[in-house]
């Protein structure tokens, strides 16, 4: 069962140390509004930015933040940079369009995790800025959240090189 | 405790009766002594994997037969006038008058790595008070041996004030000097069979090709970090890679600063930690933060927590998380990074 809502990763991005992250990536199969996408229900907040249902925006306490969902198994939350928030001229999908690339991804997302996976594990990586100007490495910082208190706190345990892998890959 | 026979008091050579006797107590003590170095085998193991350094850890007590050996072997070669060994001190504590009864091995891949093992065991464990505590073999046989004592830190109360012999040697030394010792040196040598000289001049020749052979290996992992791309995939090459930088070797917990640099760094490669800073001036600045915060003596040898340190200005928030979080024992680097307080502006 699908243990985060998109809420709680505003949440996590809006209150955790500053503006040293801008992005939070988990695991698509963790994220409730993906669950509705799939069989092509539009969450309320949700307004799609392309004609795949891969990319949408929603506005949180007055702040613009855009989801992308990609194939691969990941929700990824960004917070916009600059004035302008993105436009959106997509309102009206097939509901097929639109759950096409969730599905994917929700598939994709267990697969990755196994059949094994421990049972309320939700896992999420945060993503900053490059550590230097010329430098290929940026701030992370791998958490887990508690959905009983719907807390996220740091983690550092045997799974951070696999998160990294697999939320995070690195271009080559 | 030992109780000396009838006529034992005086100042002699120890006899061939006394000898058995002191065997056959050591003999119902024994599991005593195993224990002794199995406990300091398990903690060994544990700092030496904090320090990533590479290891095989061994341990146990000597052998009844081998505590004979050795008795009767000092015996014959003591004056009878002026005995050191007597029956009276080894009951009153033997484990001081032999203080290899319990043993550790530690085996290392170099004699570089040799050098570091062996300078984390004389800063981690408390040296025994006894004559030499300390020796180094440099000669044909070569290795580090610390007679270490058993104290409170251990929070084993039973074993208290026992002594474990503590040996450090690369893979190849360590083979020569057990079949040395066992075959080669045991006779004198001027009665040494020549196939057996033979074979253990084989035997040393072969020794030094391989810690060549392992130098050059090193080496070959070690230049592969000067690639900024190249991921750091343990504790081992987040050393390997901060001695380079710095130019000489680096103590302190290493398997603790990677698991705090590889959950906040992404991709963690030699290059981001050359993006983090020059390491040289940051340990500079870590000593001073250690000063600061009462960390005198720590800070002075303690490398990875200068670094970490150095670090908490950019990290503090995120390493201060994490260390909430750490399960067992407080340690010194757990302290330090819950202790740093961003300075005011």
């Amino acid at each position: 069962m699908s243990q985060l809502k998109i809420n709680d990763l505003v949440i996590c991005l809006n209150g955790r140390h500053g503006a040293r992250y801008s992005e939070l990536v988990v695991f698509a199969d963790d994220l409730a509004e993906l669950t509705q996408l799939r069989i092509g229900e539009l969450p309320l907040e949700l307004t799609p930015l392309d004609q795949v249902g891969q990319r949408f925006t929603f506005r949180e306490q007055g702040r613009p933040f855009i989801l992308e969902v990609s194939e691969a198994g990941t929700a990824r939350l960004q917070t916009v940079t600059g004035d302008k928030p993105p436009s959106s001229a997509m309102k009206q999908m097939q509901d097929e369009a639109l759950g096409a690339v969730s599905s994917a991804a929700l598939r994709n997302a267990v697969a990755k995790k196994g059949g094994g996976w421990a049972a309320g594990l939700v896992l999420g990586l945060m993503l900053g800025e490059p550590l230097s100007d010329d430098s290929a490495s940026r701030r992370v910082l791998a958490l887990r959240f508690d959905a009983a208190k719907k807390r996220w706190s740091a983690y550092d345990g045997g799974l951070v090189r696999w998160m990294k892998r697999e939320l995070a890959p690195v271009e080559a | 405790m030992l109780t000396p026979v009838d006529g034992a008091n005086a100042p002699r050579l120890i006899t061939q009766g006394e000898i058995e006797v002191v065997v056959g107590h050591y003999r119902e003590a024994m599991a005593r002594y195993e224990e002794a170095a199995s406990v300091l085998e398990h903690r060994l193991r544990r700092e030496l994997r904090a320090a990533a350094i590479k290891t095989l850890v061994l341990s146990r007590a000597k052998h009844p037969d081998e505590v004979r050996r050795d008795l009767e072997e000092q015996r014959a070669s003591e004056d009878p006038a002026e005995p050191e060994l007597t029956y009276n001190k080894l009951s009153a504590d033997l484990n001081r008058e032999i203080t290899d009864l319990s043993r550790a091995t530690v085996i290392v891949y170099h004699p570089i790595d040799e050098q570091a093992a062996f300078e984390m065991i004389l800063r981690r464990f408390p040296l025994a008070d006894v004559p030499h505590p300390i020796e180094h073999q440099q000669d044909r046989h070569r290795g580090s041996r610390a007679l270490v004592e058993i104290d409170e830190s251990f929070e084993r109360p039973s074993l208290e004030g026992s002594i474990v012999e503590v040996k450090v040697a690369s893979i190849s030394s360590h083979i020569f000097n057990e079949l040395g010792a066992d075959i080669g040196f045991k006779a004198d040598t001027d009665e040494q069979p020549e196939d057996v000289s033979e074979g253990i001049e084989d035997l040393l020749y072969l020794s030094r090709l391989t810690d060549r052979a392992v130098q050059r290996l090193l080496e070959a992992r070690r230049t592969r970090l000067f690639d900024a791309s190249e991921p750091l995939d343990n504790p081992v090459d987040l050393r390997h890679a901060l001695e380079q930088m710095v130019g000489h070797t680096l103590t302190g917990d290493f398997q603790r600063l990677y698991r705090l640099l590889d959950t906040v760094v992404h991709p963690f490669t030699a290059g981001a930690l050359a993006a983090l800073g020059p390491a040289e001036k940051m340990l500079e600045q870590g000593a001073e933060i250690a000063s600061g915060l009462g960390l005198h003596e720590t800070g002075g040898d303690d490398d990875v927590l200068c670094y970490t340190l150095a670090l908490m200005p950019a990290f503090g928030p995120e390493f201060q998380e994490l260390a909430k979080n750490w399960r067992g024992p407080t340690n010194d680097i757990k302290n330090a990074i819950l202790g740093w307080k961003k300075p005011s502006p």
